[in-house]
């Protein structure tokens, strides 16, 4: 296992493009984070909300990064027949898949607890420069690396059933910016305790701060967001673990 | 040694590989041969547990190759050369290969020089020819000194050097006791290295046989006779039973009698003979002879 695990990492980082999105994923919330502790004014009432804008809000960016690089983890394999070498080298798949969800979710939740230390950092130093009201939230913060590893697996599974990252990428960045905005849309014009139910906006409610956006009682609580997104994931990737196991390589 | 009992896999409707079973002996080239589209690479890839049989089990010295926790010792493959990422370089990509099977990153050394990519190994290989690739491909095969290796169409894209190459690699290989299995649809290709061919068509075995017997069986064999009296002999040796086919005149190759016969009917005529001669068939017409019904895609004749 701990092969698989050191070849699993090995292919992690000499492909150029993982080298690529690891250095936006890294580097893109930081420069966010910096520009908007920079335009934020102390007209908030909420100091939270200055935490939330400068930290939270530039951390999801490396949140959907992650999972495009999780789609990528199994996607790019297929797209190249590298699995075949893959699977020729070690014919137990679960063993791969496991290596691979250990290394992807290794540096999911790695992202997910660096990112927003990095922007706390950053950004408070810019906003008490500026005496803008400011007041961290630990347990956004921990949500936010709950949610990092979450959205790393989910693009995991999903790139375990779809295969072709040409396919996946886009699945995976509508769900939540396209197809969830239309359905929530609709569902706030029907019944808006249906909007709980969407699960990229419940995952979304583990790095919540402030002010409930809806309103008390709407969403779920941020545990509950957290077991319900995870509930998605976990079964996207068993599907998907599944579904190589059985298929031809 | 490979033993394969059938091995049966479709795709829908279509049968690649139907009920295929054939042993690969150790110490030998065994050349796996077929035209195009026969299943030589789906049968490589239900070999090694890539594509599921509908039907049938592989074995490797008497294992499954799922079996195998570290299969690269035991089994070496180069299935397409073209499987390897293009940005990545040489020697991560053996370097991961190498790794899932716990091989020392020095023996990723030792296999780039055997096959002479140790000045490009920091190169990526979407830069590589496709007989660089080829090479990798075979370097990645080498990795865990296995004792069988399995080899789709290995030749290709190599140059006349790295072709002779190939073949001198392989037959050391076998000579040292290993089991070789090359697949390949260019006959001459495998000729050149084989001492046994499994010849498949349409998926299903039609031969598994030395290239000698195989020539035996499905070559053809004649007589060529040369006289100046060849109208007269040729009556004669109809008479017998015997079918001729003219090059020219006096001369013509003659099917269904031997050398002996002919010669004794010319001599009991008092005719004169220039020339009497055993001819057989290469090892393409044989092969040839034999694919010829089972051919999947076949340009229109000119």
């Amino acid at each position: 296992m701990i092969g698989a695990v050191r070849s699993e990492w090995i292919k992690f980082r000499t492909v150029r493009a993982n080298v690529i999105l690891i250095a936006i994923t890294l580097g893109l919330p930081l420069v966010l984070s910096a520009v908007l502790a920079l335009v934020a004014n102390d007209s908030m009432t909420d100091p939270r909300d200055s935490f939330g804008v400068a930290v939270i809000a530039p951390s999801m960016v490396a949140v959907y990064l992650c999972g495009v690089l999780g789609v990528l983890g199994i996607g790019q394999e297929y797209r190249h027949n590298t699995i075949r070498v893959t699977f020729a080298a070690q014919p137990r798949r679960s063993r791969v898949l496991a290596a691979k969800t250990i290394v992807y979710g290794t540096f999911g939740l790695l992202v997910g607890i660096v990112t927003p230390m990095l922007c706390l950092v950053l950004s408070s130093i810019i906003m008490r420069s500026r005496d803008v009201p400011y007041e961290a939230d630990g347990a956004a913060l921990v949500g936010v690396a709950v949610l990092c590893l979450l959205t790393t697996l989910f693009g995991f599974g999903l790139g375990s059933v779809m295969r072709q990252p040409a396919g996946a990428i886009p699945v995976f960045l509508l769900w939540p910016l396209l197809v969830e905005s239309i359905v929530g849309a609709i569902f706030s014009a029907v019944n808006e305790d249906l909007i709980r139910w969407l699960p990229f906006r419940s995952g979304q409610q583990l790095a919540s701060f402030g002010e409930d956006s809806m309103g008390p009682g709407v969403e779920f609580s941020r545990i509950v967001s957290g077991v319900y997104f995870g509930s998605w994931t976990l079964a996207l990737v068993v599907l998907g673990w599944w579904l190589v196991e059985r298929r031809d390589a | 040694m490979i033993e394969a009992r059938g091995l049966t896999k479709r795709y829908g409707a279509r049968i690649a590989v139907d009920d295929l079973s054939f042993d690969v002996q150790p110490g030998v080239v065994t050349g796996f041969l077929g035209p195009n589209g026969s299943g030589k690479s789906t049968t490589m890839r239900l070999l090694l547990g890539l594509d599921r049989p509908n039907s049938g089990v592989a074995t490797f010295d008497g294992k499954p190759y799922t079996s195998y926790a570290q299969p690269l010792r035991e089994v070496g493959a180069l299935l397409d050369a073209a499987y390897l990422h293009p940005t990545r370089k040489a020697r991560a990509h053996l370097h991961a290969v190498a790794a899932s099977n716990g091989l020392s990153p020095g023996r990723v050394s030792e296999v780039l020089a055997m096959v002479g990519l140790t000045e490009v190994a920091e190169k990526r290989t979407g830069g590589f020819s496709l007989g660089m690739k080829q090479r990798l491909g075979i370097a990645a095969a080498m990795l865990g000194d296995p004792r069988t290796l399995l080899l789709d169409e290995p030749a290709n894209g190599l140059d006349p050097e790295g072709v002779r190459w190939i073949r001198e690699f392989l037959k050391h290989l076998a000579s040292q006791g290993r089991t070789v299995l090359v697949s390949s649809h260019l006959l001459s290709e495998v000729a050149l290295m084989a001492d046994r061919l499994i010849v498949i068509g349409k998926g299903r075995l039609i031969s598994s046989t030395t290239v000698d017997e195989f020539v035996r069986q499905f070559g053809h064999s004649w007589v060529r006779v040369k006289s100046p009296s060849m109208a007269a002999l040729s009556q004669h040796l109809q008479a017998m039973g015997a079918t001729l086919q003219f090059e020219d005149p006096l001369t013509a190759h003659v099917y269904g009698a031997s050398a002996t016969d002919i010669g004794t009917v010319a001599a009991s005529n008092g005719m004169v003979l220039h020339q009497l001669a055993d001819q057989t068939g290469s090892l393409e017409d044989a092969y040839l002879e034999v694919t010829n019904q089972t051919v999947e895609y076949r340009g229109a004749p000119k």
